[in-house]
């Protein structure tokens, strides 16, 4: 579950006030909004990135406000990726896995898991640098999900694939959900991609999120 | 049509103006390069004077170069990512030997080492004063500052969502620094590197007046130019400012190589992925330091 009560969010000129937000455990749920409407300051705040400037911040019923993001265990992809460069993709797949200590079988067999469902076998050798944005936005999902976090926060990761690319997407999304039972927030501008398989859907208007259960 | 021969003639200026610069400065050097034969490029090249000093001038560089990128890279970057207190005067202060003349902190660290401070140090720590550990102690503090410059500019450039990625997957602060920042700045650290080699090379100023010009104990090549001209002997000062031209010129052809096998990464790379720090954010900002004895 994510709860936001009261959240103030200051970034530079930007500021939010009085956010409240509440997703259910296991919901999977869209979050819309017009270009600059503090969607991906929101997620960052959430994410630990971010520190909120009043208000609590609940991650599955526990106050995170002042955690660290490495210990909030999301799974976020930012629009920009953020891919680490100077390693190929089968490295930036392992890299949080490395962090986490998981064992060389373990870390294969979730690799694989991800890689085919995600097509990314053929391109484990190759350098990030050399990938198109359709390939890099598919590894910057499977190094978030090889993780299998409880919640997983996306902005935007079907905004540059190609139809075929965006249903096996949306479909591995969906099928990651049922079942690890996270709870997603995805942002997106094509709501009629995900309307499928939302729970709940939250909306950004006048600086204040309404959600509802669909 | 119109605007295509304005357009054309636009960079045709631009490009003639540059040409021009170039031009200038190469006939100023080539003047000065024409005074000399081979010949005695060759015998003074041979001379123990000059041999040693290039030695010295090598070793000092390398070490002062290593110093002041390893200090360079951890204040460049809390300059570039955080806002702190005074954090205005502290980039004040670290801007002083760029932008005052450097022969004032030959003076300075002259008095400095003269209190009972300074004292201390050298009688309990190290021997600076009129020391080749004096000649690194200078090229140290005026190269700093530029190298930090720099690398300010690279994590200006570099973009840090990487580092957010990496502490999101499990990294503390420490390690997304020294596992995500050092990496994706791995080519720009490079670059600056090597630039300090180059600048420190070229110090004078304060060596001048720290570490004195102490013939084969304390002789460099920028002080070498120095000694020999006030000795009359041209034909070795010009050889010696050679030396520092040509290592001015290879240091930027390498950083230039190393700016293009980046750059043509970089164009293969997708838009998703960070833009690395790449060392043309050093380039673009740095004068270029080599073989500079202008202080």
């Amino acid at each position: 579950m994510i709860e936001l009560h009261q959240l103030g969010i200051q970034r530079g000129e930007f500021c939010l006030q009085g956010i409240d937000l509440k997703i259910p455990t296991s919901a999977y749920s869209s979050f819309i909004g017009a270009s600059g409407t503090g969607k991906t300051t929101i997620l960052e705040c959430i994410t630990g990135l971010l520190q909120p400037s009043a208000g609590k911040l609940l991650l599955n019923g526990q106050d995170c406000t002042t955690m660290a993001a490495a210990d909030r265990g999301i799974g976020y992809v930012p629009q920009d990726l953020g891919l680490f460069s100077w390693l190929n993709v089968q490295k930036n797949l392992a890299f949080g896995l490395n962090r986490q200590k998981v064992s060389a079988d373990e870390q294969r067999q979730r690799t694989v898991e991800v890689t085919e469902a995600l097509q990314l076998a053929d391109l484990l050798k190759s350098r990030v640098t050399t990938l198109s944005r359709g390939q890099a936005q598919r590894v910057a999902l499977g190094r978030v999900l090889v993780m299998r976090p409880k919640i997983l926060v996306l902005d935007e990761p079907l905004s540059s694939l190609d139809a075929a690319t965006k249903n096996l997407v949306t479909d591995v999304l969906a099928k990651f959900h049922a079942k690890h039972l996270c709870t997603v927030l995805h942002v997106t501008h094509h709501e009629a991609d995900i309307d499928a398989m939302c729970d709940v859907r939250c909306e950004i208007q006048d600086g204040q999120v309404i959600c509802c259960e669909k | 049509m119109m605007s295509l021969n304005c357009e054309r003639r636009f960079w045709l200026s631009l490009q003639l103006l540059a040409f021009c610069f170039a031009g200038v400065l190469l006939w100023i050097l080539a003047s000065m390069a024409m005074r000399v034969s081979l010949g005695d490029v060759v015998v003074m090249l041979m001379s123990d004077g000059i041999q040693s000093s290039v030695k010295l001038s090598i070793m000092t560089s390398s070490i002062s170069a290593a110093i002041a990128t390893l200090l360079s890279v951890p204040i460049g970057y809390v300059l570039a990512r955080r806002t702190f207190f005074a954090k205005w005067l502290v980039e004040a202060i670290c801007i002083i030997p760029i932008s005052a003349p450097p022969l004032v902190f030959g003076l300075a660290l002259l008095i400095f080492f003269q209190s009972t401070a300074g004292q201390l140090i050298e009688a309990n720590v190290w021997k600076f004063t009129f020391q080749v550990s004096g000649i690194v102690l200078c090229q140290c503090l005026i190269t700093s500052a530029y190298a930090i410059q720099w690398m300010q500019t690279v994590f200006h450039q570099q973009s840090n969502r990487p580092e957010q990625i990496a502490l999101t997957l499990g990294c503390n602060r420490w390690g997304a620094f020294f596992r995500v920042t050092i990496p994706e700045a791995r080519p720009a650290i490079t670059t600056v590197a090597l630039m300090a080699w180059a600048h420190c090379m070229g110090v004078f100023g304060p060596i001048l007046v720290f570490a004195g010009m102490i013939r084969g104990r304390t002789e460099v090549l920028s002080t070498t130019i120095w000694l020999e001209l006030q000795s009359g002997n041209l034909e070795a000062a010009i050889v010696a400012s050679l030396l520092l031209i040509v290592v001015a010129v290879s240091v930027t052809a390498i950083a230039k190589r190393l700016q293009l096998s980046i750059g043509r990464s970089a164009v293969t790379r997708s838009a998703a992925t960070q833009t690395a720090a790449t060392p043309a954010a050093v380039d673009q900002t740095a004068a270029t330091p080599a073989g500079r004895a202008d202080d």
